[in-house]
């Protein structure tokens, strides 16, 4: 009877967002895996008097060990490298520059999200929205600013799921329709040795860890799990990481940050900023891709079509379906998944990369 | 200017050509493996 008699409508409400994104995901798919246990950790979290969320607490014993000490979206990583294919990318590593200038939401973010007054820290994990990406943008929140860890989070999965729905006005407005029917080659480039693909990860901790420590541990999980696909002797640990490592960590990290969704900490202004400033990283980092394309293009005899600039975010591989699927719309010869899908792995490696370095830059210059 | 926005603005001049950088340099790390490894007997062997 006591969680009756505290019951109040900011329960309730807390109710009604978790059990929507249990809706979302289980009626229209909107990232599943990640979406019902962030609802059921929210309805977890709701209930007065929880036990889930006690000092003791299941849900609060998962934040301290898995998400505050960064742990869970370190671990996601190793996952996410072993999903990876780069060969697209070592076959044509210019990719990797309109996959650097979709990064650019991340600081038109952080510069809209401290015109909005918000504090530097929180600023800067909310223009981590702006990679698209969802394990580094709790990677970073937790290190800056884990009381918005709930909303960034919710931002994060809730706008990549929306990929289809962000991406293509944010292209029709910033392309004409000539530029939109730009047709490429996709002559494939060079062969890929399997030396270069085990080399690649090796090689990129080193020079990243050299050149900002702090990128060790981000970066250094990513590529381990790269090497053991491309290594060919680690099959069992490559398709763990890809499979039950990331679904068991997807599941705690999820039902976590649901947890952090108590209505004293969402239900607040703050939430709709962060919400409002996640939908304009979303399009502040489409523009960039794009914008950087028509640029390249001014330089270059052979032309690319600036639509593919818009994949170069984290979103893999929706935002290069996206582009793929507009310029066959445009035109039914062109065909440009092979270019957006490069563009779009490039997206995911530049992501983190850009984390990194805000987190580097951040540190050094500002104290934080 | 409040201070934050000042920080957020020097965070951006600094962090952007930073970050080019870095993925610049990682560009080039691909095009030199690539280059220095072109063939070996299990090219392009997916697993």
């Amino acid at each position: 009877m006591a969680g009756i008699i505290e019951l109040s409508w900011h329960h309730a409400v807390m109710w009604a967002i978790g059990l929507t994104l249990i809706y979302l995901a289980v009626k229209k798919g909107y990232e599943p895996l990640l979406l019902i246990p962030i609802g059921f950790g929210a309805v977890m979290a709701n209930l007065p008097l929880s036990g889930a969320v006690t000092e003791a607490g299941p849900l609060t014993l998962l934040l301290r060990i898995g998400v505050l000490t960064e742990l869970f979206p370190i671990l996601i990583f190793i996952g996410v490298g072993a999903m990876c294919d780069f060969s697209p990318l070592l076959r044509n590593p210019e990719v990797m520059l309109i996959g650097a200038a979709a990064q650019i939401g991340i600081f038109a973010t952080i510069i809209a999200a401290s015109l909005l007054r918000f504090p530097l820290t929180q600023a800067v994990a909310i223009g981590i929205l702006g990679t698209a990406d969802g394990p580094t943008t709790i990677f970073v929140a937790s290190l800056y600013a884990p009381e918005i860890l709930g909303p960034l989070a919710l931002a994060a999965y809730s706008y990549m799921a929306l990929t289809p729905l962000i991406m293509p006005p944010v292209i029709r407005l910033l392309t004409t329709p000539d530029e939109r029917r730009i047709r490429m080659v996709y002559s494939g480039g060079p062969e890929v040795s399997r030396t270069a693909r085990l080399l690649f990860p090796l090689c990129v901790v080193i020079v990243a860890g050299l050149i900002a420590p702090v990128a060790v541990p981000l970066v250094g999980f990513l590529m381990l799990g790269n090497f053991l696909r491309e290594c060919g002797v680690a099959e069992r640990l490559s398709h763990s990481a890809q499979n039950e490592l990331v679904n068991v960590v997807t599941l705690l990290l999820g039902l976590t940050i649901g947890g952090t969704m108590t209505a004293e900490t969402f239900l607040n202004w703050v939430t709709l900023g962060v919400m409002a400033l996640g939908l304009a990283a979303m399009v502040f980092a489409t523009a960039g891709g794009i914008i950087i394309a028509k640029f390249l293009n001014l330089l270059r005899r052979e032309k690319i079509n600036p639509m593919i600039g818009a994949a170069g975010i984290s979103a893999f591989p929706m935002a290069g379906r996206v582009v793929a699927k507009m310029a066959f719309a445009e035109d039914r010869q062109n065909y440009l998944l092979m270019h957006a899908v490069a563009v779009n792995i490039s997206g995911q490696l530049c992501s983190i990369v850009a984390g990194v370095v805000v987190i580097a830059v951040s540190k050094a210059i500002l104290g934080l | 200017m409040t201070d934050t926005l000042s920080k957020a603005l020097l965070i951006a001049t600094i962090g952007l050509p930073v970050m080019i950088g870095v993925i610049g340099l990682f560009a080039l790390v691909a095009k030199t493996l690539v280059l220095l490894f072109p063939r070996d007997g299990e090219a392009e062997q997916r697993h």
